[in-house]
């Protein structure tokens, strides 16, 4: 009888795992249809997928293509998000790789959508990035995920990333206010000074009631039409774009 | 005989030539296409425009009648040669412009008598008054130069001015042009119409005046304006009493050239507050054509102030009838580069903390 509640047991235990992952594995968490990865890479980015999902209850998914129609403004992998079925389908996120374009693009709701801010969503492109451009999928991937990871715990810490303050940078900003602003006052100041100035003009010596207009038309000549590219109110730095609103996050870029 | 009409473009001033794709005038350098009708009308506008007429009838000043300049003296600078004319009365001993000492050289010769004069209406007290109000508050002004006491020096002096009164007949072309803009998802778009409004009509100049004393700048004269000529009398030798009078070495012909630029800029400014309704409006053409003009001689009252600072001249003028002071002041190069620095170093300071400070809360 204990043997058969010690095998009972040992079941109970194997199983318990699986039965915590299967939200994560409701929704294929990757899809290399570009076939970037190795069976084993392939295996391995799948594990870490599954255990970042779990982890934060929230999909993590990365999705290949060569399919050439992502440019990079996180339309594509939002339309992707869509038809993707997840456990829970405000809460989880999308990076799509597309060899075609070149471009790759990410898109987040729930947690991936407070995690990755504008700030965050730049420091997770400075880490995988550079590899996808180096053709370091699998190492690329990686990063993604580990990104992820320090991203989405900081949110749950209630501290979503900011980028550091850079005095470097701020130094440099303000010594040129301070210059433009010393410049101003004291070319008022110098301005003071100057009060000679010749009198291009005589209207203080126009007799009054003398003016008389006779003679009054304007001939139209001609149109011209110029365009100029409409600036994106979305862009970031990099040559990357960022968007935020409507409770999600996304954005892309090249490599 | 038939006879070749050709069109000059609007937009670059190349030779147009008739489309027939587009069925209208094309130019071919720019491109601009154009209605037929709008060339005819844009080139009979620019046949009809006239020239400037701007010739005046100068006879300003009269002849001394007998025995009038008895009690006039006359005074030249060694300096810079400068003729004073004062009355007999008054003794003369530096020149107003220069302050060197000057020369009695007798009695007035060769010199018009003034139509008009402004009488000094404020008297050396209120320019003064004016000349302190007007170092003060001066942040660059060096101290020494505030510390040295000047006032006492300052003469009154009778200017001479041409005046010049005309009706003008105008006739002037501005370009203008209208836009619009609109935008899709990609590019924002600007029409810009191109008019060529033209303006025609009388506007009439009374009393221009123009600097007639080569020592006295004209740029400060001008400083001064404007003087109200409806407080001029007729010449008297008796207002000279008390004060100095230059003698004029600009004659009025030398004088034209100034009105005529001012008479000018003025008429095109006031027609073109009509040309209303567009974004830019710059003046292309402009003819002037000057009808009962008339030029006279007179004298306006000015106090005068020069100084010398650090090896360099300054000269400060106040018009004597409406106390209106000018004179440019010496900076403090060493005052200029603390503010400067100073005012950088704070600045910047209170930045880099503000940027400090809006990184925390948010």
């Amino acid at each position: 009888m204990k043997k058969v509640l010690s095998i009972i047991l040992a079941l109970l235990m194997l199983s318990l795992p699986l039965c915590m992952s299967a939200s994560a594995m409701s929704t294929t968490l990757l899809v290399d249809n570009a076939e970037l990865l190795s069976s084993t890479e392939n295996t391995e980015i799948s594990k870490q997928l599954a255990e970042i999902s779990e982890k934060y209850s929230c999909d993590v998914v990365i999705f290949t293509t060569e399919e050439g129609e992502a440019d990079g403004d996180g339309d594509y992998a939002e339309e992707l998000y869509g038809e993707l079925s997840y456990e829970d389908s405000d809460n989880a996120c999308i990076l799509l790789v597309d060899m075609g374009s070149r471009k790759w693009e990410y898109y987040g709701r729930g947690l991936a959508h407070k995690a990755v801010n504008e700030d965050g969503f730049n420091y997770l492109a400075d880490k995988f990035e550079p590899l996808l451009s180096e053709g370091e999928y699998y190492d690329a991937f990686s990063a993604f995920i580990d990104g992820c990871d320090e991203l989405f715990e900081m949110a749950e810490n209630g501290k979503p990333y900011t980028e550091p303050f850079s005095f470097c940078i701020s130094f440099f900003v303000a010594l040129a206010i301070g210059i433009v602003l010393a410049f101003i006052v004291t070319a008022v100041m110098k301005g003071q000074l100057k009060s000679v100035r010749s009198k291009a003009d005589a209207r203080d010596y126009v007799v009054d009631g003398s003016f008389k207009l006779t003679e009054n038309r304007n001939i139209f000549l001609y149109r011209n039409v110029s365009r100029v590219v409409k600036p994106q109110s979305n862009s970031s730095s990099n040559g990357r774009s960022f968007s935020s609103g409507g409770g999600a996050s996304k954005g892309g870029g090249s490599f | 005989m038939a006879v070749l009409q050709e069109y000059k473009c609007p937009c670059c001033g190349g030779a147009i030539e008739f489309n027939t794709t587009v069925q209208k005038m094309k130019c071919p350098y720019c491109d601009t296409e154009f209605e037929m009708d709008v060339l005819k009308e844009y080139d009979d506008a620019l046949k009809n425009e006239p020239t400037d007429d701007m010739t005046w009838d100068t006879t300003p000043g009269t002849e001394w009648s007998e025995g009038e300049d008895e009690n006039l003296a006359s005074y030249v600078c060694q300096s810079c040669g400068g003729e004073i004319v004062c009355d007999s009365t008054t003794a003369a001993t530096s020149c107003p412009y220069c302050d060197n000492p000057v020369v009695m050289m007798g009695k007035v010769s060769g010199m018009l008598k003034p139509d008009y004069v402004i009488p000094f209406k404020l008297d050396k007290k209120a320019a003064k008054e004016k000349y302190l109000s007007h170092i003060k508050g001066k942040t660059l002004l060096p101290k020494l130069f505030k510390d040295q006491n000047h006032i006492d020096e300052i003469k009154g002096v009778y200017v001479p001015v041409w005046l010049f009164g005309a009706d003008t007949d105008s006739h002037i072309r501005y370009k203008a042009t209208r836009s619009r803009t609109w935008s899709d998802s990609k590019y924002i778009y600007t029409e810009t119409s191109h008019y060529a409004a033209i303006r025609g009509g009388e506007i009439g100049f009374a009393q221009v005046p123009v600097d007639g004393s080569e020592k006295m700048d004209d740029t400060l004269m001008e400083s001064i304006e404007p003087f109200d000529f409806k407080e001029a009398v007729d010449f008297q030798t008796a207002y000279l009493a008390g004060y100095l009078a230059d003698r004029y070495d600009v004659d009025a012909e030398s004088s034209i050239e100034r009105a005529n630029q001012r008479i000018k800029f003025s008429a095109e400014e006031a027609f073109r507050q009509t040309v209303t309704g567009f974004a830019t409006v710059t003046t292309e053409s402009s003819s002037v054509a000057l009808k009962n003009s008339e030029a006279k001689y007179a004298l306006y009252p000015v106090w005068l102030l020069n100084t010398t600072y650090n090896g360099k001249k300054y000269t400060f003028a106040m018009n004597g009838q409406t106390g209106k002071f000018v004179g440019d002041l010496p900076m403090d190069k060493g005052a200029f580069f603390r503010w400067f620095f100073g005012i950088g170093a704070v600045a910047s300071a209170v930045s880099f903390a503000a940027m400090y400070i809006i990184y925390l809360l948010s």
